[in-house]
């Protein structure tokens, strides 16, 4: 770089040093177009601080624990709704076989409000316990009920639509039996010569 | 809130994770694309034919095909898979006859098993008469257990149906089954039970019903 500076910086330069006119009333012009203005109402500042677009600058880490935190909130809320009404078991069977087991009261019931339908079975003995009916294919492996903590207890949470299904439950004993148990808490399906008894389970408020 | 683009895709991915932790205790419902591959090759064929005579009569056909996969995983011989079948085609037909086809699919199942539980055609055809509008399915279902329970046909029908004619609720109907279950568990006598629970479920008459005699007599329902 040279001492000697451009002739075209040096006109630059002078023309931004030269003084400029400036009307004395501008600035009240102005100011009184701004007390004209109408001016943001407090809400709507507020309003417009939650919805306007903006960006957060993420980390990977911080974004793995926010997701990881999230999951887990879910996942916590996924427990809850499992383990509600689940803790009063109202029987309990000695064996799976010769006597039927028993399940709780409140889980599976004529009226459903909504149409997840949490299925309970008391059977302390079994090695696996599924709830099969026509929601579901009658398929023995599509449903399986998962052991509660406190041991005796099956239950599952399904999803399903409004109206009328029937249903049972497919008991697999340790010892290799299986065995087919309607509901003891739900009202029977009539004999169908299938061999062995359903029960009947109404979803939503008007049944239809 | 908005991320910056190059974190769209994680933001998707922590939503699609959120919504599988939500929906985790939800079993989902596995659909077999063709579950009459479970029966045999002549069985299959004899549900299909039937399953066709229902849908040219009109008449509901999933539940033929959901009493065949029934059939199939009680693992019941093809001789009484088929019979259930025709069976429940039959009660169709009936149901049809005694209570029209404007029927949705719980009406029609809940109705065929009555009948299959024994109660008359003549019985079931009052519903259509008192129909109000509100679906029968609970009524039909409570009936059917108290049948299947021991009480006599029909006394169970006349209590049921005076409670129908009285505009009885969805709670009334529950309530009296619960309470007959539990006293037919303690050893009453089923028809006892019903007669005595019946005392129990209060009045509701919606303002314009046309009581029948019977419906006049709550105390004595099996009279």
């Amino acid at each position: 770089m040279t001492d000697q500076l451009d002739p075209y910086v040096e006109w630059i330069a002078r023309e931004a040093k030269r003084p400029v006119a400036v009307d004395p009333m501008a600035v009240e012009r102005v100011m009184a177009r701004v007390r004209l203005a109408e001016r943001p109402s407090r809400r709507a500042a507020r309003w417009r601080w939650f919805v306007e677009p903006r960006s957060l600058p993420l980390s990977p880490i911080v974004g793995a624990a926010l997701a990881a935190g999230l999951v887990g909130i879910g996942v916590f809320l996924g427990h809850l709704n499992i383990d509600r009404g689940g803790q009063n078991p109202t029987g309990r069977s000695e064996t799976v076989a010769p006597r039927p087991p028993l399940a709780s009261s409140r889980d599976t019931s004529i009226i459903r409000d909504t149409s997840v339908i949490k299925f309970v079975l008391v059977a302390p003995h079994a090695a696996n316990v599924a709830v099969v009916g026509d929601f579901n294919n009658w398929d023995a492996k599509a449903t399986p009920m998962t052991r509660t903590k406190t041991g005796g207890t099956w239950s599952v949470a399904i999803q399903l639509p409004p109206g009328r299904h029937v249903y049972a439950f497919v008991v697999n004993g340790a010892n290799g039996t299986t065995q087919w148990v309607a509901d003891p808490t739900a009202p029977l399906a009539p004999e169908d010569g299938l061999g062995a008894p359903n029960s009947v389970v109404l979803v939503g408020g008007s049944a239809s | 809130m908005t991320l910056v683009n190059s974190r769209g895709p994680r933001a998707i991915a922590c939503a699609a994770t959120i919504v599988l932790g939500v929906l985790h205790p939800l079993a989902l419902v596995a659909q077999d694309p063709d579950p009459l591959s479970r029966l045999d090759t002549q069985t299959r064929f004899t549900v299909e034919v039937i399953i066709d005579s229902a849908r040219v009569a009109g008449v509901p056909t999933r539940p033929l095909l959901l009493k065949a996969l029934e059939g199939a995983a009680k693992h019941a011989d093809n001789r009484h898979i088929i019979a259930a079948v025709r069976s429940q085609f039959r009660a169709e037909l009936d149901v049809r006859v005694a209570l029209g086809s404007t029927l949705n699919e719980s009406e029609w199942t809940s109705a065929v098993s009555a009948l299959q539980a024994g109660v008359p055609l003549e019985a079931l055809a009052k519903f259509r008469g008192e129909r109000t509008g509100k679906p029968f399915t609970r009524a039909l279902v409570v009936l059917t257990d108290l049948i299947q329970r021991g009480v006599p046909i029909t006394e169970a029908s006349s209590a049921i149906m005076q409670l129908w004619q009285r505009g009885a609720a969805d709670g009334d109907f529950y309530g009296l089954w619960k309470n007959v279950e539990q006293d037919i568990l303690s050893g009453q006598n089923p028809g006892t039970a019903l007669q005595q629970r019946m005392r129990e479920v209060p009045v509701r008459v919606a303002p314009g019903t046309k009581l029948t005699p019977a419906s006049q007599e709550p105390d004595n329902p099996s009279s």
